[in-house]
């Protein structure tokens, strides 16, 4: 460095710098400072703007789930809004902020959001931000709403102000358990990965359910997400005695298509059961080898029926079709939020969480959603999908008694 | 200084207490800033909190790199372990009881009943991550080049550990339920606290050790600097820093799971402190503010209008443009009060006397026997031997490739012969590390210099000052001194790779001195030079020799040089000792001659 030049540099960046500190905090508080005046809410019945508070991932590592929500989220508030606005007159207004899928800022945005009297607020398909942004608006006795956050903790995590869009991880083991025994299965081998709680806890549930139906969990294994191989795995399942008549595991990719070839590819034909984390094009690429696999899902993405109108309304907006269901279950959140704000007849937070907490068969484009008496997850329909010559083929929707779904586990 | 005390008076005062006048400037001006803003925080609305009690607490973690990587230029993947580690155990210290009852049920009982009051239960998380950083720091700070590779295994074994521990951490399930205690005076408190620490560190004994073994881990350990304990205890004190950062983190998010303290984090706080300049405390304020300027305005300029995805090319934008116009980042490897203190004048010194003339009678201080080193097959030295007098000149010459610098290598412990003996006055010192046998007494300069380049020259000095035992403070007065005496002083506040060839070799010269040596291993001083300027350096060595009361081994290729100026001379052809005694009757010995065949009287200097 230039010994003469150097510190005036170095003092001028400083300078820079400090300005920019200073905008950015400036901007931040002006943004506030707009939001604070709080007119008087309309009465109820009355017309007003039902502001949607949207703190998601972007981008980052949410995004793949949290972008296809808000297109079809985004899809219906437009459709809503062109006819005057939920009952003609409740119109949505939606406010996005990115949170880029981190935890501390997906808590700034929620504050910064809260900040702008919003009705409702939004939050990525995961545990840790939602209960992050969850805990501000259960301050601020706003509702908040997981995209697809299935840990069915959010509740407890964060208060009763807080839901997820997703049915539970426990009810979707409970659809499987229950399929499971009317197959007449009696042994079960589970498959767990310690390393998400998504792939941890769903063979819990799955075998508390299982067994609560008379079968038997016989043997429980574990991988790492991500290894390279299952052969030892496959080893133990072989050895097992009595040999299970079915195997249960959440692992996705890449972890599934490498334990279902180890699996087959060492002659064991015991009939497997996944979750919805496969439900996937390289599910399907598979081929032979994923033959006869089952697993649930929110619903399936064919272009017929209601979803096919969805698709054409998909279509028209964003000029591909949808890629996931995600975009789908994005958009059913709005009709929730339909059905609520029909109930409530108001934009005011309060009412909006009274009706949601109480929200019963609110009609989807998968089926009936629910939210009364339930743990702050929806009460949806599941699809279970056998994958038939490399097809999804539909075995059925179920919607189980919450009383009888295993307990959430803390 | 031996003898220089009673002689020498420094006169600008200032000059000696400069060092702690900047540290308390810097930390007063910083600590007065993160003051302000927590007391300007706490009155704004919810959402500027919270983005400053995060940019609070990024800084305490990115004080916690630069500790380390900033001072020692190892680039630490593993920092976030120890947020993690700290975050959870702050959270299951001051949890209620009923809350862990729900959520922790596996917790051991006495962990249950326990509910500390936050101050109390982060300084539990501190404690703990100190804990792991001394286990992790026992293995780091083993390795060299491997290092930070290594920090990459410490974060995923944490990882691993935080999501196995489930009893305490609920795996890899969200870990919920700690009251979000971190308000912006608690996180700005905690990161002053960072900051006095991470300043002060670097202008330590340690500090400044493992900021010279940034620079160059072979001179450092030459100079007597504890290369591997001194980046041990780096590492330490920033693991307990770090674990600030974490004890802050839980309060802040109030649930969080081990996913949290992963790459993400660690490449977010990596990226602040390399775009604010690892090398200073300032950096890496100005880092994680400039970074976090950058997120969340770009942010809200994408939200604004709809262009996601803004935040993460602008971030791309000014990494590329720092790497680009600044490669060690905006602040460089100095502080702002640094460079502003150095660009003044330098010091002077007003009376010199000379030191009374201390050398004694003839005394073996280097004696160097039966040397054997082979590189595989290849007999780099063969039963080589050398000694060295008190004030005397010993020279060793020998054509390239006959050995020469092997055995400087060899002697000061750089590289391991397959046998040696060597005495150093009457201690057996073969058996012992580089910086041990620097400080026993042996010091050195390099064939190709080799200083602390991102140092200043003045502290470039106090490095071996402080491995001869020296307070920070009063290494600060030898190394004036010393740098006097070789002729540099006026050169003292300059970053040593600013100066030129000859002035850099009087520096390097400084260095070896203050080890206070009882030998000087010169490796051809006088490359590069004229005969004019070799002829004048020699003049200086022997008065340094005198003054110090040193036996010097010269090694040179300059034979004329080497003629005037040595007592005794020892020539080495293909690893053996062909000669050795008075340099006239050695150098007219036909067998020196014939080494030399072919190559002139004046050969080539890169050997």
């Amino acid at each position: 460095m230039n010994r003469k030049t150097g510190p005036l540099k170095v003092s001028k960046t400083i300078a820079g710098l400090s300005a920019i500190m200073l905008l950015a905090a400036c901007s931040s508080g002006a943004s506030d400072a707009g939001s604070s005046d709080e007119a008087a809410a309309p009465a109820a019945g009355e017309a007003c703007i039902v502001k949607v508070g949207v703190g998601a991932g972007q981008t980052g590592g949410l995004a793949y789930a949290d972008v296809p929500h808000l297109e079809g989220f985004e899809l219906w508030a437009e459709q809503v809004n062109a006819n005057g606005g939920v009952d003609g007159k409740f119109t949505i207004e939606t406010i996005v902020k990115d949170s880029r899928s981190d935890i501390t800022q997906s808590a700034t945005v929620a504050a910064e959001l809260l900040a702008q009297d919003i009705s409702i607020l939004i939050t990525s398909a995961d545990a840790d931000p939602t209960i992050a942004a969850g805990a501000l608006a259960q301050a601020e006795g706003v509702t908040a709403v997981s995209w697809f956050g299935s840990a069915p903790i959010v509740q407890l995590a964060a208060g009763d102000h807080v839901f997820s869009n997703a049915f539970g991880d426990n009810t979707q083991a409970k659809v499987l358990a229950d399929h499971a025994s009317e197959m007449g299965y009696q042994n079960a081998y589970t498959l767990a990965s310690p390393d998400s709680s998504y792939t941890k806890m769903l063979p819990v549930y799955f075998g508390e359910a299982f067994e609560a139906n008379g079968g038997k969990v016989v043997g429980a294994g574990n991988f790492s997400m991500g290894q390279a191989s299952f052969s030892v795995i496959v080893d133990e399942i072989k050895a097992l005695s009595p040999a299970p008549d079915v195997i249960m595991t959440p692992a996705y990719e890449p972890d599934f298509p490498t334990f279902i070839k180890a699996l087959r590819g060492a002659g064991i034909t015991t009939p497997v059961l996944g979750t919805d984390g496969i439900d996937s094009p390289t599910t399907l690429a598979l081929a032979d080898i994923a033959e006869g696999v089952t697993y649930t899902t929110p619903g399936v993405l064919k272009n017929e029926g209601v979803m096919g109108t969805f698709f054409t309304d998909y279509n028209a907006k964003y000029g591909k079709d949808p890629e996931t269901i995600y975009a789908v279950t994005g958009y059913e959140l709005g009709l929730t939020l339909e059905a609520v704000v029909k109930q409530a007849q108001s934009c005011d937070a309060d009412a909006v969480w009274q009706a949601w907490a109480n929200l019963e068969g609110a009609q989807g484009i998968t089926g009936k959603i629910s939210y009364k008496g339930g743990d702050g997850m929806a009460i949806r329909e599941i699809a279970l999908i056998e994958i038939k010559n490399s097809e999804r083929s539909l075995i059925g929707t179920f919607s189980p008694d919450p009383a009888t779904v295993p307990k959430a586990q803390l | 200084m031996r003898g220089d005390d009673a002689g020498m008076q420094l006169i600008p005062a200032s000059f000696v207490v400069t060092r702690n006048s900047r540290k308390y400037t810097s930390t007063i001006f910083w600590a007065i800033g993160i003051a302000l803003i927590g007391l300007v925080g706490n009155g704004m609305s919810q959402a500027p909190q919270l983005l400053l009690a995060n940019s609070l607490t990024l800084l305490i973690g990115v004080l916690a790199l630069q500790i380390f990587s900033g001072n020692s230029g190892i680039l630490s993947f593993g920092h976030v372990g120890f947020v993690g580690v700290s975050a959870y155990t702050t959270g299951i210290m001051s949890m209620t009881p009923e809350i862990k009852k729900a959520s922790l049920s596996s917790l051991p009982v006495v962990l249950q009943e326990i509910s500390l009051p936050f101050p109390v239960a982060m300084i539990c998380g501190v404690v703990v991550a100190t804990l792991v950083g001394v286990i992790s720091g026992l293995l780091i700070a083993r390795l060299r080049d491997s290092a930070s590779i290594a920090t990459v295994g410490i974060l995923i074994i944490i990882h691993g550990i935080l999501v196995g521990a489930e009893d305490f951490t609920r795996g890899s399930q969200t870990f919920f339920g700690v009251e979000r205690f971190t308000s912006v005076p608690v996180a700005a408190s905690v990161a002053i606290i960072a900051l006095i620490v991470a300043r002060w560190f670097r202008d330590s004994r340690v500090g400044l050790h493992v900021r010279a073994s940034r620079d160059d881990v072979i001179s450092a350990s030459s100079a007597g600097v504890r290369v591997q304990l001194s980046q041990f205890k780096a590492w330490v004190l920033s693991a307990a820093v770090a674990g600030g950062m974490g004890a802050c983190y839980a309060g802040l998010l109030g649930a969080f799971s081990p996913k949290d303290f992963y790459f993400t984090l660690t490449l977010t706080m990596l990226t602040m402190l390399i775009v604010g300049g690892s090398g200073s405390v300032a950096g890496a304020v100005i880092g994680v503010a400039l970074v976090m300027a950058v997120i969340e305005n770009l942010r809200k300029l994408g939200d604004s209008i709809g262009l996601f995805g803004l935040t993460n090319a602008g971030l791309a934008v000014i990494i590329l443009l720092t790497l680009y116009l600044r490669p060690k980042g905006i602040m460089g490897f100095h502080e702002p009060e640094e460079i502003a203190a150095f660009g003044g004048d330098a010091p002077t010194l007003i009376r010199q006397d000379l030191p009374e003339d201390l050398t004694s009678a003839s005394e073996e201080v280097l004696s160097v026997t039966g040397l054997t080193k082979k590189f595989s097959g290849l007999v780099a030295l063969d039963d080589a031997k050398i000694f060295v007098q008190r004030g005397k000149i010993s020279g060793l010459i020998g054509p390239n490739g006959s050995g020469k610098s092997t055995m400087v290598n060899c002697i000061t412990g750089v590289t391991k012969p397959n046998s040696v003996v060597i005495n150093l006055g009457p201690i057996q010192i073969h058996k012992e590390h580089t910086w041990q046998r620097a400080r026993a007494g042996l010091g050195r300069t390099f064939q190709n210099i080799r200083l602390f380049r991102n140092l200043t020259v003045l502290d470039n000095v106090v490095v071996a000052c402080i491995s001869a035992g020296e307070s920070v403070k009063s290494a600060d007065k030898s190394a004036l001194a010393l740098l006097n005496q070789v002729g540099v002083l006026h050169h003292a506040y300059r970053f040593a790779g600013e100066l030129s060839f000859g002035d850099q070799r009087r520096v390097e010269i400084a260095r070896a001195l203050a080890l206070r040596p009882s030998v000087l291993l010169l490796d051809e001083p006088a490359a590069g030079m004229n005969p004019a300027e070799s002829e004048a350096l020699l003049a200086q060595f022997r008065e340094i020799m005198k003054k110090a009361n040193a036996g010097m081994l010269l090694i040179d290729h300059d034979v004329t040089l080497i003629r005037s100026a040595c007592d005794s001379l020892t020539v080495l052809d293909h690893g053996k000792v062909i000669a050795q005694g008075n340099p006239e009757q050695v150098l007219s010995l036909p067998e020196v001659h014939a080494a030399y065949l072919g190559w002139g009287d004046e050969p080539s200097n890169d050997d």
